[in-house]
């Protein structure tokens, strides 16, 4: 399916479940998400009926658009996902140095100095600014 | 009077607001130099910063950053023909072909005082045009702030998607309606939570900006071969290299100066056009008034002067209807908007009045800054250029744990994080597919003036909404803006393929 054409379907069926919602809503807390619901929703029909036109004088194929054709955004994506799990369970600083050494890895960086000095900078950034200066208590987790 | 200017001197010259504005200026100018990294990403990174400053001193780092990384991104653009920000393109023109002549330090030193120059006079401006225009507010009651959000986002939304005006809005609206999430105001009855407790207080704007506009920029950044961001080395004579531009330089190209400052000034006042297109535009023009136009693109110094202004003088200009009405003008502005709302500002009539010593603070700090810039521009110009060798490799990782940890640190929550990490594959989804996230952190922001402003005007009409829209004069005018600036560009569009028909 079209990209566009999904999005238009998916925002279709937000607006749905947001007016739905909207009907328990009582003390005038429901007025705005159902305009809202419906303008969304409208504006997804308009999106849908341009881009089946579009369809239509590609005929049917959708031209090379979005995004590159690497599968690296979404490795490292599901990379970021891991250490924010890995940050509540192991602490934020070893997390942090796990996380930054497999991606460096990933990313093809291939001098040993660049880790350390890149790795070390950074826990040492942040443990001053964040944990001495601000005093943000973060996540110590299992480890450090 | 006496005692108010008093005060804002001193706060402004106090250590702790210097070393935030040193600190914003150099994180701006690292931002800018790095092809890739926008204004928007260095404010939206270093925004959780500032959670713990006074706002006064809070909004100084940030509009430092601003100002500094809108003149950053031509430093790269001179050197090495890559312009840091898209707003540097014109810039890079010029600005190479003297690098090629041996003159990157002529290149270098106009652009930074031009700079300067324009980011100061944008900031006067601001100065002594925001109050008396602030008073339009206090005209403004519930229809006005509900139909000054629709403005603003509409504004945001058609830049943002050029042609593709729906898709813009389509962005907008999905913002103003995740911005129903949480606690109603009025009833104190939870909505749209889904059973997550977390969402009782709503959805954070902050994550949401990181993850959109810094996180999303990591992964289309991972996409590009492992390797540094500059293109080559920069030729420079070193006995070109001077501190202060010179007179016969100013001399040169004072005229450009001064029609630049105009042109900066009304683009950046007008909501929906940004630093890009004032730079671009004012290329132009002083190309139109040269009397050697053949000597653009060979490396013109009137052709740096123009743009440099201009786009500096742009972000002065967009914080005017910021501060003044609640309309950024800016993907920045935007954010900044945020920013002042998150530590409790709103902008209008009482910025100048009851909160006057913050906003001045942040006005007078905001000329502070744009000179300073200047000054440590021209000190780390010729050694930041060396920062673009910094492979992606490592750079990549270094940000999604700024975003990280930005996002942990603002309420010590991880589920802040989460939301960041979501609006991040949210966001680079949607700049791959044309949805610019602008219009959706608009949405956000203004979600709840609008609907405050529109249920208010529901009661207040007595159920006739129209007739009460209708009969409010500033609110005509401003219906009246909404339908140009949404009719406007599908009007030029169809008046360019008409002409084009004509042609051939």
């Amino acid at each position: 399916m079209r990209t566009d054409t999904l999005v238009a379907f998916l925002l279709i069926g937000l607006s749905a479940v947001f007016y739905k919602l909207s009907m328990d809503l009582t003390d005038g807390g429901d007025i705005f998400p159902k305009l809202l619901s419906i303008m969304t929703a409208g504006l997804s029909l308009v999106l849908l009926i341009m881009d089946i036109r579009k369809a239509r004088a590609e005929n049917g194929s959708e031209k090379e658009s979005g995004g590159p054709k690497t599968l690296r955004p979404y490795v490292t994506f599901v990379l970021a996902v891991l250490y924010v799990a890995a940050v509540i369970i192991i602490g934020f600083f070893t997390s942090t140095v796990v996380f930054m050494v497999v991606m460096m890895l990933y990313l093809g960086v291939r001098k040993i100095s660049n880790y350390l000095l890149a790795v070390a900078f950074v826990a040492a950034f942040y443990f001053l600014l964040f944990d001495k200066f601000l005093h943000v208590p973060l996540p110590r987790g299992l480890l450090f | 009077m006496d005692s108010l200017f008093t005060t804002v001197l001193l706060n402004t010259l106090s250590l702790k607001v210097l070393m935030v504005m040193v600190i914003g200026i150099l994180a701006g100018i690292l931002v800018g130099t790095l092809p890739g990294f926008q204004a928007n990403m260095g404010v939206a990174l270093l925004l959780p910063l500032t959670f713990g400053m006074s706002a006064d001193t809070g909004i100084i780092m940030l509009v430092s950053l601003y100002a500094a990384a809108i003149y950053g991104g031509s430093i790269t653009a001179i050197l090495f023909s890559t312009p840091g920000t898209t707003a540097s393109a014109a810039t890079a023109i010029e600005g190479f072909e003297l690098t090629k002549q041996g003159k990157s330090g002529t290149a270098i030193r106009i652009a930074t005082w031009c700079s300067a120059i324009g980011g100061m006079v944008g900031a006067f401006s601001l100065l002594f045009i925001s109050p008396p225009l602030s008073l339009i507010s206090l005209k403004f009651g519930p229809p006005e702030y509900f139909l000054i959000a629709v403005f603003g986002l509409i504004t945001i939304a058609s830049i943002a998607s050029g042609s593709l005006l729906v898709k813009g809005l389509i962005a907008g609206s999905v913002g103003f309606l995740l911005s129903t999430v949480g606690l109603d105001l009025d009833s104190g009855y939870p909505r749209f939570i889904f059973g997550m407790s977390f969402l009782a207080s709503g959805i954070s704007f902050v994550p949401a900006v990181i993850g959109l506009f810094a996180l999303s920029q990591v992964l289309a950044m991972v996409t590009q071969d492992s390797g540094s961001m500059g293109s080559g080395v920069a030729h420079y004579d070193k006995k070109d290299w001077k501190f202060f531009i010179t007179l016969d330089e100013l001399r040169q190209v004072k005229n450009t100066i001064m029609r630049s400052l105009g042109i900066g000034m009304v683009i950046g006042v007008l909501p929906g056009a940004g630093a890009d297109v004032a730079a671009w535009v004012s290329y132009h023009e002083a190309k139109r008034f040269s009397k050697h136009p053949e000597k653009f693109g060979k490396g013109a110094i009137d052709g740096i002067a123009a743009a440099e202004v201009a786009k500096n003088t742009e972000c002065g200009g967009a914080l005017i209807p910021l501060l003044t009405l609640g309309i950024p003008g800016s993907t920045t502005a935007a954010i900044l908007l945020g920013a002042l709302v998150m530590h409790g500002l709103v902008p209008g009539r009482d910025l100048f009045t009851k909160y006057a010593e913050i906003t001045y603070t942040i006005i007078i700090g905001f000329i502070l800054a744009n000179f300073l810039m200047a000054v440590i521009g021209m000190a780390v110009s010729r050694h930041i250029a060396k920062l673009t060798n910094i492979n992606i490799g490592i750079l990549a990782p270094v940000i999604v744990t700024l975003t990280v940890i930005g996002s942990y640190a603002l309420g010590n929550n991880i589920y802040d994080v989460w939301t960041m990490v979501a609006f991040g594959i949210l966001g680079y989804f949607m700049k791959n597919h044309g949805y610019h996230p602008a219009a959706l952190v608009l949405g956000l922001i203004l979600g709840p003036m609008a609907e405050k402003g529109f249920r208010q005007s529901l009661v207040l009409s007595n159920g006739n909404l129209l007739e009460y829209f209708f009969t409010r004069p500033i609110s005509v005018t401003l219906i009246v803006l909404i339908v140009l600036t949404m009719v406007g560009p599908l009007l030029m569009e169809k008046r360019r393929q008409w002409k084009a028909r004509i042609a051939g």
